[in-house]
């Protein structure tokens, strides 16, 4: 049977033998509840992300779990568990509305630094082209070291492990890469 | 926690619950207590006065029956306030038996001056009925709070608003038993200035005594 096709009986029927302790009932009941429960949240709170949906969900279920005994099966199940639902769904704004009021947002500030030439607010993002073709010009162990240490961002050790070049040879390699590409692409922003 | 994990722990974790007696059940057994508790203040009083400050007046005869009326139906909506799906007009309960007595009063003090020429107030204290009603109303509410400790905290202030109004009813009633009182607004004001304030310190009690459990594992 369909998720749809359940009626508040069937939902009565589950939540009878739950309050029994058959936790197959129990189990079948969370799980068709949870859908229901998550559609509803998304519906009404789902600007706040799929992560907090989710946390209002589980703060459904553990809300059902706690006061299960509360259900009187003589009654419909579905008013009592939207019930709990709005009133979860209530707590929660509250929450975030006194959350919110202690929050102080600022916009993000540019670092500064008192050393004016330190500040890299206004520097010019350079030239990627000549930069590309400097490193392309390099000797091959100095390239290869910028492409694994700078470029690709691998540690000393991974860079190590990858060609077979100790540390030092990796470190001496990079610091003359790194004098040869500021000669360089000085000359060039020179001319 | 992933939900999946949640409802696999929770299902573990199921007992059999005995589904909660409703709330027209829970509530006349704490009046039956209440009844009881106020039975056992009136044998004191006669114990230690030899005689009650009841009066064959019918005026004085309604007022306590309203007030007993109104400690049943604020139980009631009490109880059915901690249970999801019950419609929010059984709250309202209370408010016909509660107006018939404020009525009477307000009638009692319109008497007192037609009759007597002054509402009196500046005549008599009433700390004795203010000690009293503290305590009396403590108690009363303190078994009430425990029995709703098994229900859904939904709305826990309007909870304790309304558990405040059983218990101080009951609690105004020993007072009106026990000590006799010269002038009707002295009930009115010490007795309604004592049960307002305490009724807004249980609603605040309640808001801290009655909670949802929290998910540990929520972000």
């Amino acid at each position: 049977m369909s998720e749809s096709e359940l009626t508040d009986e069937h939902f009565r029927v589950l939540m009878q033998r739950a309050q029994g302790g058959d936790q197959d009932a129990y189990a079948a009941l969370l799980t068709v509840i949870t859908h229901r429960v998550r559609r509803i949240v998304r519906r009404r709170r789902g600007f706040l992300g799929a992560e907090a949906v989710e946390d209002l969900v589980q703060d459904v279920l553990l809300s059902v779990h706690s006061v299960r005994a509360t259900y009187d099966p003589s009654r419909p199940f579905a008013p009592w568990l939207l019930a709990i639902v709005r009133h979860r769904l209530a707590d929660a704004a509250r929450r975030d509305a006194r959350t919110q009021a202690r929050q102080v947002v600022f916009d993000e500030e540019d670092v500064t630094f008192a050393d004016l030439a330190a500040n890299t607010v206004d520097e010019p993002t350079g030239d990627a082209a000549a930069l590309a073709h400097a490193i392309r010009g390099l000797p091959a162990g100095q390239r290869q070291a910028i492409e694994l240490l700078k470029l690709q961002e691998m540690s000393l050790k991974e860079a190590s492990a990858a060609t077979g070049l100790s540390v030092s040879a990796l470190k001496v390699a990079t610091h003359r890469a790194m004098q040869t590409l500021k000669r360089t692409l000085t000359v060039k922003h020179e001319d | 926690m992933k939900t999946e994990d949640l409802i696999t722990n929770l299902v573990a974790d199921t007992t059999p619950v005995q589904p909660l007696p409703g709330p027209w059940t829970r509530g006349v057994f704490w009046f039956a207590y209440g009844v009881a508790y106020l039975g056992l203040a009136v044998l004191l009083g006669l114990s230690r006065k030899g005689r009650l400050a009841t009066t064959g007046d019918p005026v004085y005869v309604v007022q306590q029956v309203a007030l007993l009326v109104t400690a049943l139906m604020a139980a009631i909506a009490a109880f059915a306030s901690v249970i999801p799906g019950y419609s929010g007009h059984i709250h309202l309960l209370p408010i016909v038996p509660a107006t018939v007595w404020l009525a009477m009063l307000a009638g009692g003090c319109l008497l007192d001056v037609r009759t007597l020429g002054t509402l009196g107030l500046s005549s008599q204290s009433d700390w004795p009925c203010v000690t009293s009603m503290t305590v009396g109303g403590l108690i009363l509410w303190g078994v009430m709070a425990l029995m709703l400790r098994r229900g859904a905290p939904m709305t826990p202030r309007l909870t304790g608003v309304l558990g405040g109004i059983a218990a101080l009813s009951i609690a105004n009633i020993e007072a009106c038993l026990t000590r006799p009182h010269a002038f009707t607004s002295i009930v009115l004001v010490w007795h309604g200035a004592t049960s307002a304030v305490l009724i807004l310190l249980l609603a605040k009690v309640g808001q801290r005594v009655w909670r949802w459990p929290t998910n540990p594992t929520a972000s």
